[in-house]
């Protein structure tokens, strides 16, 4: 008999019923690529979850990750697990409380110390002492050291949280990082996108309740089961791309019959994210379905990565300048090279000594 | 018809055969694939409808329909809002979230008899 | 440095760097070749060969017969190599709009599967001269160090790209860094070995043909 305090218990006191909950399972397990063998297990296991507490911190954020996950007028599936979690600190969506939120904050991180599971959207500021984001009179970076003390795992959520983000982009003003740039003792999942796929985001929290580990991790720290492949691998319009059919323009006939979108700056092969499977909007579409090249929104640095809009194969930076200079050089130094070989022609032939035969029977 | 729901079609037909020979059959997530514009019409009209469907209201509705396959079921999962979270072709005799889980069915005989003892209570005193 | 890091330092700073390098190092060679110039021939030139060096520039590329007799497997190789090469360069369509955004030239692209084949062909011809080069008594003399390096240098980027294109060795991102970071390898040391003839060969066939012309020789 599953603990009252269990993730079960609650939604059963919620009025979800067990085949509710067992869809709810089917459909975590097909967020995560599982078989459905695994449906039991994963049920058993969420049954008895006891409720984790979870701190979640905004930072320097457009509060973008929050909205695509708080849908709360409009109750889906995925934000069930968010139901289900005990979430303890939200600033965002606690602002009203005030400083009565900031003593909750306070007790959660004494209370379930070594336990809770910290969620960080946003990148933290360094310059100046971390001015440029504070909370309650605190700067993101103190809250941020404080917080990870007795976190038992971080979850990195947005690309600002893992890799900077749009604050980190050049000219980096306020010298934005990323949470795995701070935090060197505790295990981080990073969850990019700008912002992350919602499911994506309950996938990996269902992961931790049901094994109560991290997930497997690729070489940035993201689970493997969402960015183990890239976009082009599971593209639908991958065909088109095999066959050479490129849209050239926004709208012409390639881009009307659904042709690839590599020309007009589609990211898809070097970007790893769940958009071509899993979509967004309960599945609906994303980018490319649209008619819009994917813009590579998971990776590190894609807002310093050249144009959204020329093609991978282009360079990010102009190359004109450099050519002219080294051209310039190339002249000057030729030149001058020139001028100097000319001096040596005309001295080997004034230095030149004549020879007769008389010379050289000496 | 395309290649990816030829092979769709393939993938179904070898679960089949293993439903018939060892009573295991598997089922095929189509959320999680890259089908072209036309493939899901495609797999549907090859499929057809057969005789049983079935609604299930829970978190939002569920339909399960056998199409005209035998033993291969269309099952979309939607939310209360009516969106589609999760669709599939499960090849079974009777998928599973139909069968009423047996916890369910230790509460509801408890249930029954609670209510049964509370009438006869009543219905004492009526006679 | 993660992957990403260093597919956008390949198509960022490496390539204005390896761009400079190139067309700097280009420029001085083509000054220090015509200002040592050559001696004058003080002979009287035979009458009706005025365009000999410049016929000599294209009848070079046709394969002469006699020469074919005496070395077919080069001319097979080389011929093999040099066309898929540039075949691979200009006609595939990621190529091609490297080249429009660049030089602002763009021009219709083969289909992809047809430049990976003709690619493939290309680096097998490649392959199968280094043990050609090795093995042949006159050419094994003759190899220096400058023959492998170039040998290295033009088979990179033919073998990385094909690899990239197929997603296979190293994962995506990092296979296409390697990609064009092995063209600006080509581009960086292109002016200071032998794969200089990439724009000599114009100034060798000229000077000599318009020789043979003036000798009245046949070209």
């Amino acid at each position: 008999m599953a603990d009252e305090n269990s993730l079960g218990a609650i939604l059963r006191a919620q009025g979800v019923s067990r085949r509710g909950f067992l869809k709810f399972c089917g459909a975590m397990a097909a967020l995560m690529a599982l078989p459905p063998s695994m449906v039991p297990v994963i049920a058993a296991a969420l049954d008895k979850a006891p409720r984790p507490s979870v701190i979640w911190l905004s930072f320097q954020e457009c509060t973008g990750c929050t909205e695509s996950l708080t849908r709360s007028h409009t109750p889906t599936l995925e934000a069930l697990i968010f139901d289900a979690i005990s979430l303890d600190y939200h600033h965002t969506l606690q602002a009203a409380s005030g400083e009565a939120a900031e003593a909750a904050r306070a007790k959660a991180m004494k209370d379930f110390f070594g336990k809770y599971l910290l969620v960080v959207d946003g990148s933290i500021p360094l310059k100046d002492g971390g001015v440029y984001s504070t909370i309650a009179g605190m700067s993101n970076l103190d809250m941020l050291q404080e917080a990870a003390k007795g976190a038992a795992a971080i979850v990195a959520v947005g690309t600002c949280a893992a890799f900077g983000g749009i604050p980190h982009a050049n000219p980096n003003p306020t010298g934005a990082v990323a949470v795995s740039d701070i935090i060197k003792d505790k295990p981080i999942i990073n969850v990019p996108g700008c912002p992350p796929i919602p499911v994506v985001i309950t996938g990996v929290l269902a992961h931790y309740l049901t094994f109560g580990a991290l997930p497997e991790l690729d070489g940035l720290g993201r689970p493997k089961m969402f960015y183990g492949e890239s976009i082009h691998d599971r593209c639908y319009r991958r065909p088109f791309y095999d066959q050479g059919k490129f849209a050239k323009t926004f709208d012409d006939e390639g881009a009307r019959n659904g042709w690839c979108l590599f020309e007009l700056g589609c990211k898809g092969p070097t970007t790893f994210n769940a958009c071509a499977t899993t979509k967004w909007n309960q599945g609906t579409s994303f980018p490319i379905e649209s008619g819009h090249g994917c813009l590579g929104c998971s990776e590190p640095n894609f807002w310093d990565a050249g144009s959204f809009y020329k093609a991978l194969s282009v360079p990010i930076t102009p190359v004109g300048k450099a050519a002219a200079i080294a051209a310039a050089a190339g002249i000057a130094g030729g030149a001058a090279i020139a001028i100097h070989n000319r001096h040596v022609k005309a001295a080997a032939k004034t230095g030149h000594q004549t020879v007769t035969a008389n010379d050289l029977e000496k | 018809m395309s290649t990816n729901a030829a092979a769709l079609l393939h993938e179904i037909a070898a679960l089949l055969d293993s439903l018939a020979r060892t009573g295991e059959g598997g089922s095929v997530q189509l959320n999680g694939l890259p089908l072209l514009p036309g493939d899901y019409e495609v797999l549907q009209e090859e499929l057809g409808e057969g005789e049983l469907s079935a609604e299930l209201e829970a978190l939002g509705r569920t339909q399960l329909r056998e199409t005209a396959l035998h033993g291969v079921w269309w099952v979309t999962h939607r939310n209360s809002v009516h969106e589609i979270v999760a669709e599939s072709i499960e090849v079974t005799r009777c998928p599973a979230i139909l069968q009423t889980p047996a916890e369910d069915v230790t509460e509801s005989a408890r249930l029954l008899r609670e209510r049964l003892q509370a009438t006869s209570k009543t219905g004492d005193r009526n006679g | 440095m993660s992957d990403m890091d260093l597919l956008l330092w390949a198509r960022g700073p490496g390539l204005q760097i390896a761009l400079a390098i190139f067309i700097g190092g280009m420029l001085i060679k083509l000054f220090e070749i015509f200002s040592l110039g050559r001696s004058k021939d003080l002979s009287v030139p035979r009458p009706g060969n005025a365009a000999a060096g410049w016929k000599t520039i294209v009848i070079r590329s046709i394969p002469k017969p006699v020469l074919m007799k005496r070395t077919l497997p080069t001319y097979i190789m080389g011929y093999t190599f040099h066309i898929g090469f540039f075949v691979a360069l200009l006609f595939l369509a990621p190529h091609i709009q490297l080249f429009r955004r660049t030089v602002g030239l763009g021009w219709p692209a083969l289909p992809g599967q047809l430049v990976d084949g003709i690619s493939l062909v290309a680096i097998l011809a490649l392959l199968l001269m280094l043990p050609y080069r090795l093995y042949h008594p006159v050419k094994r003399f003759l190899s220096t160090f400058d023959d492998h390096a170039s040998w290295a240098l033009a088979l990179a980027p033919l073998l990385s790209g094909y690899l990239a294109f197929h997603h296979l060795l190293l994962p995506y991102t990092l296979m296409l860094a390697v990609h064009i970071l092995s063209v600006e390898l080509l581009l960086v040391f292109m002016p200071f070995t032998k794969l200089v003839h990439s724009m000599t060969l114009f100034i060798s066939r000229w000077y000599n043909g318009d020789a043979l012309g003036h000798k009245g020789a046949r070209l």
